[in-house]
């Protein structure tokens, strides 16, 4: 059939379905006049019609499957033997298989355990692989609120089960119940088991499927978790989950499971406060936080994602709204806790509520951060004090007018800031447990350059950054110690402690000016680096491990340790030396060669009496690199711009032995940044032509050639006026006007252009009187404004001049001296 | 249910929707963007296509 055939039968049917049967026969013949053929094809199908019973795809899926699954033939197993144990009784029927009390038959103990025998849900060896997967991480598990997983395998006939700790008790809604707990004796219970999910958590396991039933509490009164991180062994944590079956288990518990699994969004610790917080709702009123269900599963999975719970004041409040489903009076509620309605609801009223509320919240990021800070709040309601919850109001309202606004006040940025820093650390710290440290390059670089770089051009971020680099350090050292024997895990985090340094303090980037947090975030990453290289065949893990070595030595040298910053250098151009040896046309080790060399240039020989010689040589060695470089992408501005810093610098060693070879680099390199300034609008690369031409006047002005000098001078102060209109508050833009008039006097003075060169005094100084009142800490405005004395300090020129000086010479020190 | 999408794409996402989804029709009309009076007419022929394929094998060619 095709389709356009059935589009006509498709047609002809559904108006003949809307016909009373008794007409059906004489709208065939009308409408199939001369195509018999289309007639036989709608009789037959109405003939189905006919046929068809009511519940024929009626019925959905979900609830066929679930009661399928309910329904399943299994034999109980008591007195066989499972693996190395023997069932003794049947104890619960769920809805993956049963659970028996047995024991070790092998063992002479006889420890009692429990097996549970998984029936239903995926493929037996999918299950097998995750339990071999999960089984280290479960077993680490010692806490004494938890049960523990002891083993697991498969029988002979391929069916999986799991041995756990035997628990004997009651759940803890019973347990609470049968003793008449009091609503603090409860929040008391609850919170032994918030500490015990708070345990799992710190070692990113994630229950997944809190539950009252998986919480019993011995006759002692201990509370203990069953099940802890099964559904992922499991496949039921209804993540990811499409198959008709296991829609059909997430049916068959879905009152605890939070939106975000239920919509099966990724499931992180936020999912267990959830769970918790519907245990609390439950421990405290005796009803659902979704009493109003219609028993409908995919209604109530529905209402979990759609309706915000009642106040469990209220809850406890209400005559059931039910009568039918919900026998349960607030009478019976109140004296199972030992207390009358009216003082349950003062009791719930308030704190509780809002304690309750907030971890039962829609969005993941709005519930408690934590586990522990539930368990923190309700401890603190128990000492009646106040709780950190607030009603889902004012703070709310408050950042979302703020993220609407951000571009407005500071202080509004600010709050905005320190939002979106708690939210996303939120995030990766739920996402840290769930995805068990994977993606942690993923995270770091969201955390550090996403959020970090979009705020940190925004006046008044640094406090932000802080705390988000602070934030990022504390996740970093825990995953540090997970990291041990983990390669992959521990380049990740090698990468993500070189990015953390290079904003804490590297003064190449925008950085927070932690000069000293930076060097330890790339000791710590060459440490890492080391322990890769040692166990890694790889030579991408050894270059990486010079380039480590590279940025430590120069961290070392710009926070002032020369020497340390040599002998780390050495074993950077040692480890990059051996492998250009083993691959000399591989670009990424040649570049790092490259920038080795060129550190080890800045970095100078202390005591070494060549020291220059050797600096130069570095140099030439970078420069080499540099040009092989430029002579493959000739108009790449980044590559342009590295090879004339390097320039610059070679030349500037070069200057202390031979000032004319000298001052041939520095036009060179002038005449490189020239070109990038034609290829780039940025203002960087015009100021950098600016200070080439500087460089090169004060060349010439220590060769004696002054009038040289005063002319290049002059062609910078061009340049940075051009630059100071782009821009005209950038006080950086506007210190270099300055050095520019300033320098340019000094040339003009020596040139005997003595009136102009007062002249370029003056409006040198007039730029730096407003700098120097608003930053008067600042040493280097002043020294530049003793450099502006200079040329004034002994007397040059004309007699008429002579007044001038003096003026100019007094406004240099005045200002060159602190008040 | 692959034959139906190859037969007619839409009927096959309301079938989805209906039978796996457990929308009901004015949520599947709501869904699709259809109008309600549609949705039940293709999920009425949907159904009685698809029975007459269960239990027949496919339809006369």
């Amino acid at each position: 059939m095709t389709p356009e055939r059935w589009q006509q039968i498709k047609t002809v049917l559904a108006e003949a379905l809307e016909e009373l049967p008794a007409h059906r026969s004489a709208y065939l013949s009308r409408c199939c006049a001369g195509d018999e053929d289309l007639r036989r094809e709608v009789e037959l199908c109405l003939e189905h019609e006919r046929g068809l019973n009511s519940c024929f795809l009626n019925e959905t899926a979900l609830s066929r499957a679930a009661s399928k699954a309910l329904t399943a033939g299994s034999v109980p197993w008591v007195g066989r033997r499972v693996g190395a144990y023997q069932t003794i009784e049947l104890v619960g029927v769920g809805g993956m298989g049963e659970v028996y009390r047995g024991f070790r038959a092998d063992d002479q103990y006889r420890k009692e355990v429990a097996l549970k025998v998984v029936r239903a849900g995926q493929d037996s060896s999918v299950i097998l692989a995750r339990f071999r997967n999960e089984r280290q991480i479960l077993a680490s598990l010692e806490h004494p609120n938890i049960a523990r997983l002891l083993d697991g395998g498969t029988t002979e006939e391929g069916t999986p089960y799991l041995v756990m700790e035997l628990i004997e008790g009651q759940s803890i809604g019973q347990y609470c119940d049968s003793r008449k707990l009091s609503i603090s004796d409860r929040l008391a219970l609850f919170a032994q088991v918030c500490a015990a999910v708070q345990y799992a958590h710190q070692r990113l396991i994630i229950h997944r499927d809190i539950k009252p039933s998986n919480i019993l509490v011995t006759p002692e009164g201990v509370p203990k978790l069953l099940d802890f991180g099964i559904a992922k062994v499991l496949g039921t944590d209804l993540q990811s989950q499409s198959t008709e079956t296991l829609t059909a288990f997430r049916a068959l518990t879905p009152g605890y499971a939070s939106p975000e699994q239920i919509r099966g969004e990724p499931v992180t610790t936020a999912s267990d406060v959830y769970s918790l917080g519907v245990v609390l709702y439950e421990l405290v009123t005796g009803r659902s936080p979704y009493a109003a269900t219609t028993g409908v599963p995919q209604e109530l999975l529905r209402l979990i994602c759609e309706l915000e719970p009642g106040k469990p004041s209220a809850a406890a409040d209400e005559r059931s709204r039910d009568p039918n489903a919900d026998q349960v009076t607030i009478e019976k509620i109140s004296a199972a806790r030992s207390t009358s309605p009216l003082k349950l609801r003062k009791r719930l009223k308030g704190d509780l509520d809002n304690i309750i509320l907030m971890a039962l919240r829609k969005e993941p990021s709005r519930r408690y951060a934590s586990v522990e800070q539930f368990a923190e709040d309700i401890r603190r309601n128990l000492a009646t004090l106040p709780v950190v919850a607030q009603k889902d109001t004012a703070r709310y309202r408050l950042s979302k007018f703020v993220a609407r606004h951000r571009a407005g006040v500071s202080a509004a940025v600010m709050v905005a800031l320190a939002l979106v820093a708690g939210l996303v650390i939120t995030m990766w710290e739920a996402k840290l447990a769930n995805r068990r440290l994977n993606d942690v390059r993923g995270l770091t670089n969201s955390l550090i350059f996403d959020v970090h770089d979009s705020i940190k051009d925004l006046p008044g971020s640094t406090p932000a950054r802080k705390i988000i680099v602070d934030r990022a350090l504390q996740y970093l050292n825990v995953l540090e110690q997970e990291s041990s024997g983990d390669i992959r895990l521990q380049r990740e985090l090698a990468t993500a402690f070189e990015k953390l340094g290079s904003v804490q303090g590297d003064y190449l980037e925008n950085n927070l000016g932690d000069a000293k947090g930076t060097l330890a975030s790339y000791q710590r990453a060459l440490e890492l680096r080391k322990q890769i290289d040692s166990r890694s065949r790889d030579w991408n893990d050894r270059l990486a491990l010079a380039t480590t070595y590279r940025l430590v030595a120069h961290q070392q040298w710009a926070n002032g340790d020369t020497a340390g910053a040599r002998e780390t250098i050495t074993h950077a151009i040692q480890l990059a030396g051996d492998l250009k040896k083993q691959d000399s046309s591989n670009m990424k080790i040649v570049y790092e060669l490259g920038f080795d060399d060129e550190v080890s240039g800045a970095i100078g020989y202390p005591g070494d009496p060549q020291e220059r010689q050797k600096r130069a040589e570095d140099y030439r060695r970078a420069l080499a690199i540099d040009e092989l470089f430029v002579g493959q992408q000739p108009d790449d501005i980044h590559t342009l711009y590295g090879y004339t810093v390097d320039l610059s610098e070679f030349a500037k060693v070069q200057e202390t032995f031979d000032p004319q070879a000298a001052l041939v680099n520095y036009m060179k390199a002038l005449a490189i940044d020239l070109r990038v300034a034609t290829l780039s609008n940025e203002p960087r690369y015009r100021r950098s032509v600016g200070i080439d031409y500087l460089t090169i006047s004060s060349v010439y002005d220590d060769l004696g050639e002054y009038g040289h000098a005063a002319e290049n001078s002059k062609k910078d102060l061009e340049i940075q006026m051009d630059v100071v209109r782009t821009d005209p508050k950038n006080v950086m833009f506007q210190r270099s006007l300055a050095i520019a008039y300033v320098n340019t006097a000094g040339a003009d003075s020596r040139a005997g252009n003595i009136s102009e060169a007062l002249d370029y005094s003056n409006k040198g100084l007039e730029i730096m009187r407003p700098l120097i009142s608003a930053a008067p800490e600042q040493g280097d405005q002043r020294s530049l404004c003793r450099y502006a004395c200079s040329p004034w300090n002994r007397p040059v020129g004309r007699k008429t001049e002579r007044g001038g000086h003096k003026r100019v010479r007094k406004r240099a020190l005045d200002l060159s001296v602190p008040v | 249910m692959k034959r139906l999408a190859l037969l007619d794409a839409r009927q096959c996402q309301i079938v989805e929707l209906r039978f796996f989804g457990g929308l009901s029709i004015e949520e599947t009309a709501v869904a699709m963007d259809i109008s309600q009076a549609t949705a039940k007419r293709e999920w009425a022929t949907a159904r009685v296509w698809l029975h007459r394929t269960l239990t027949n094998g496919a339809l006369a060619p």
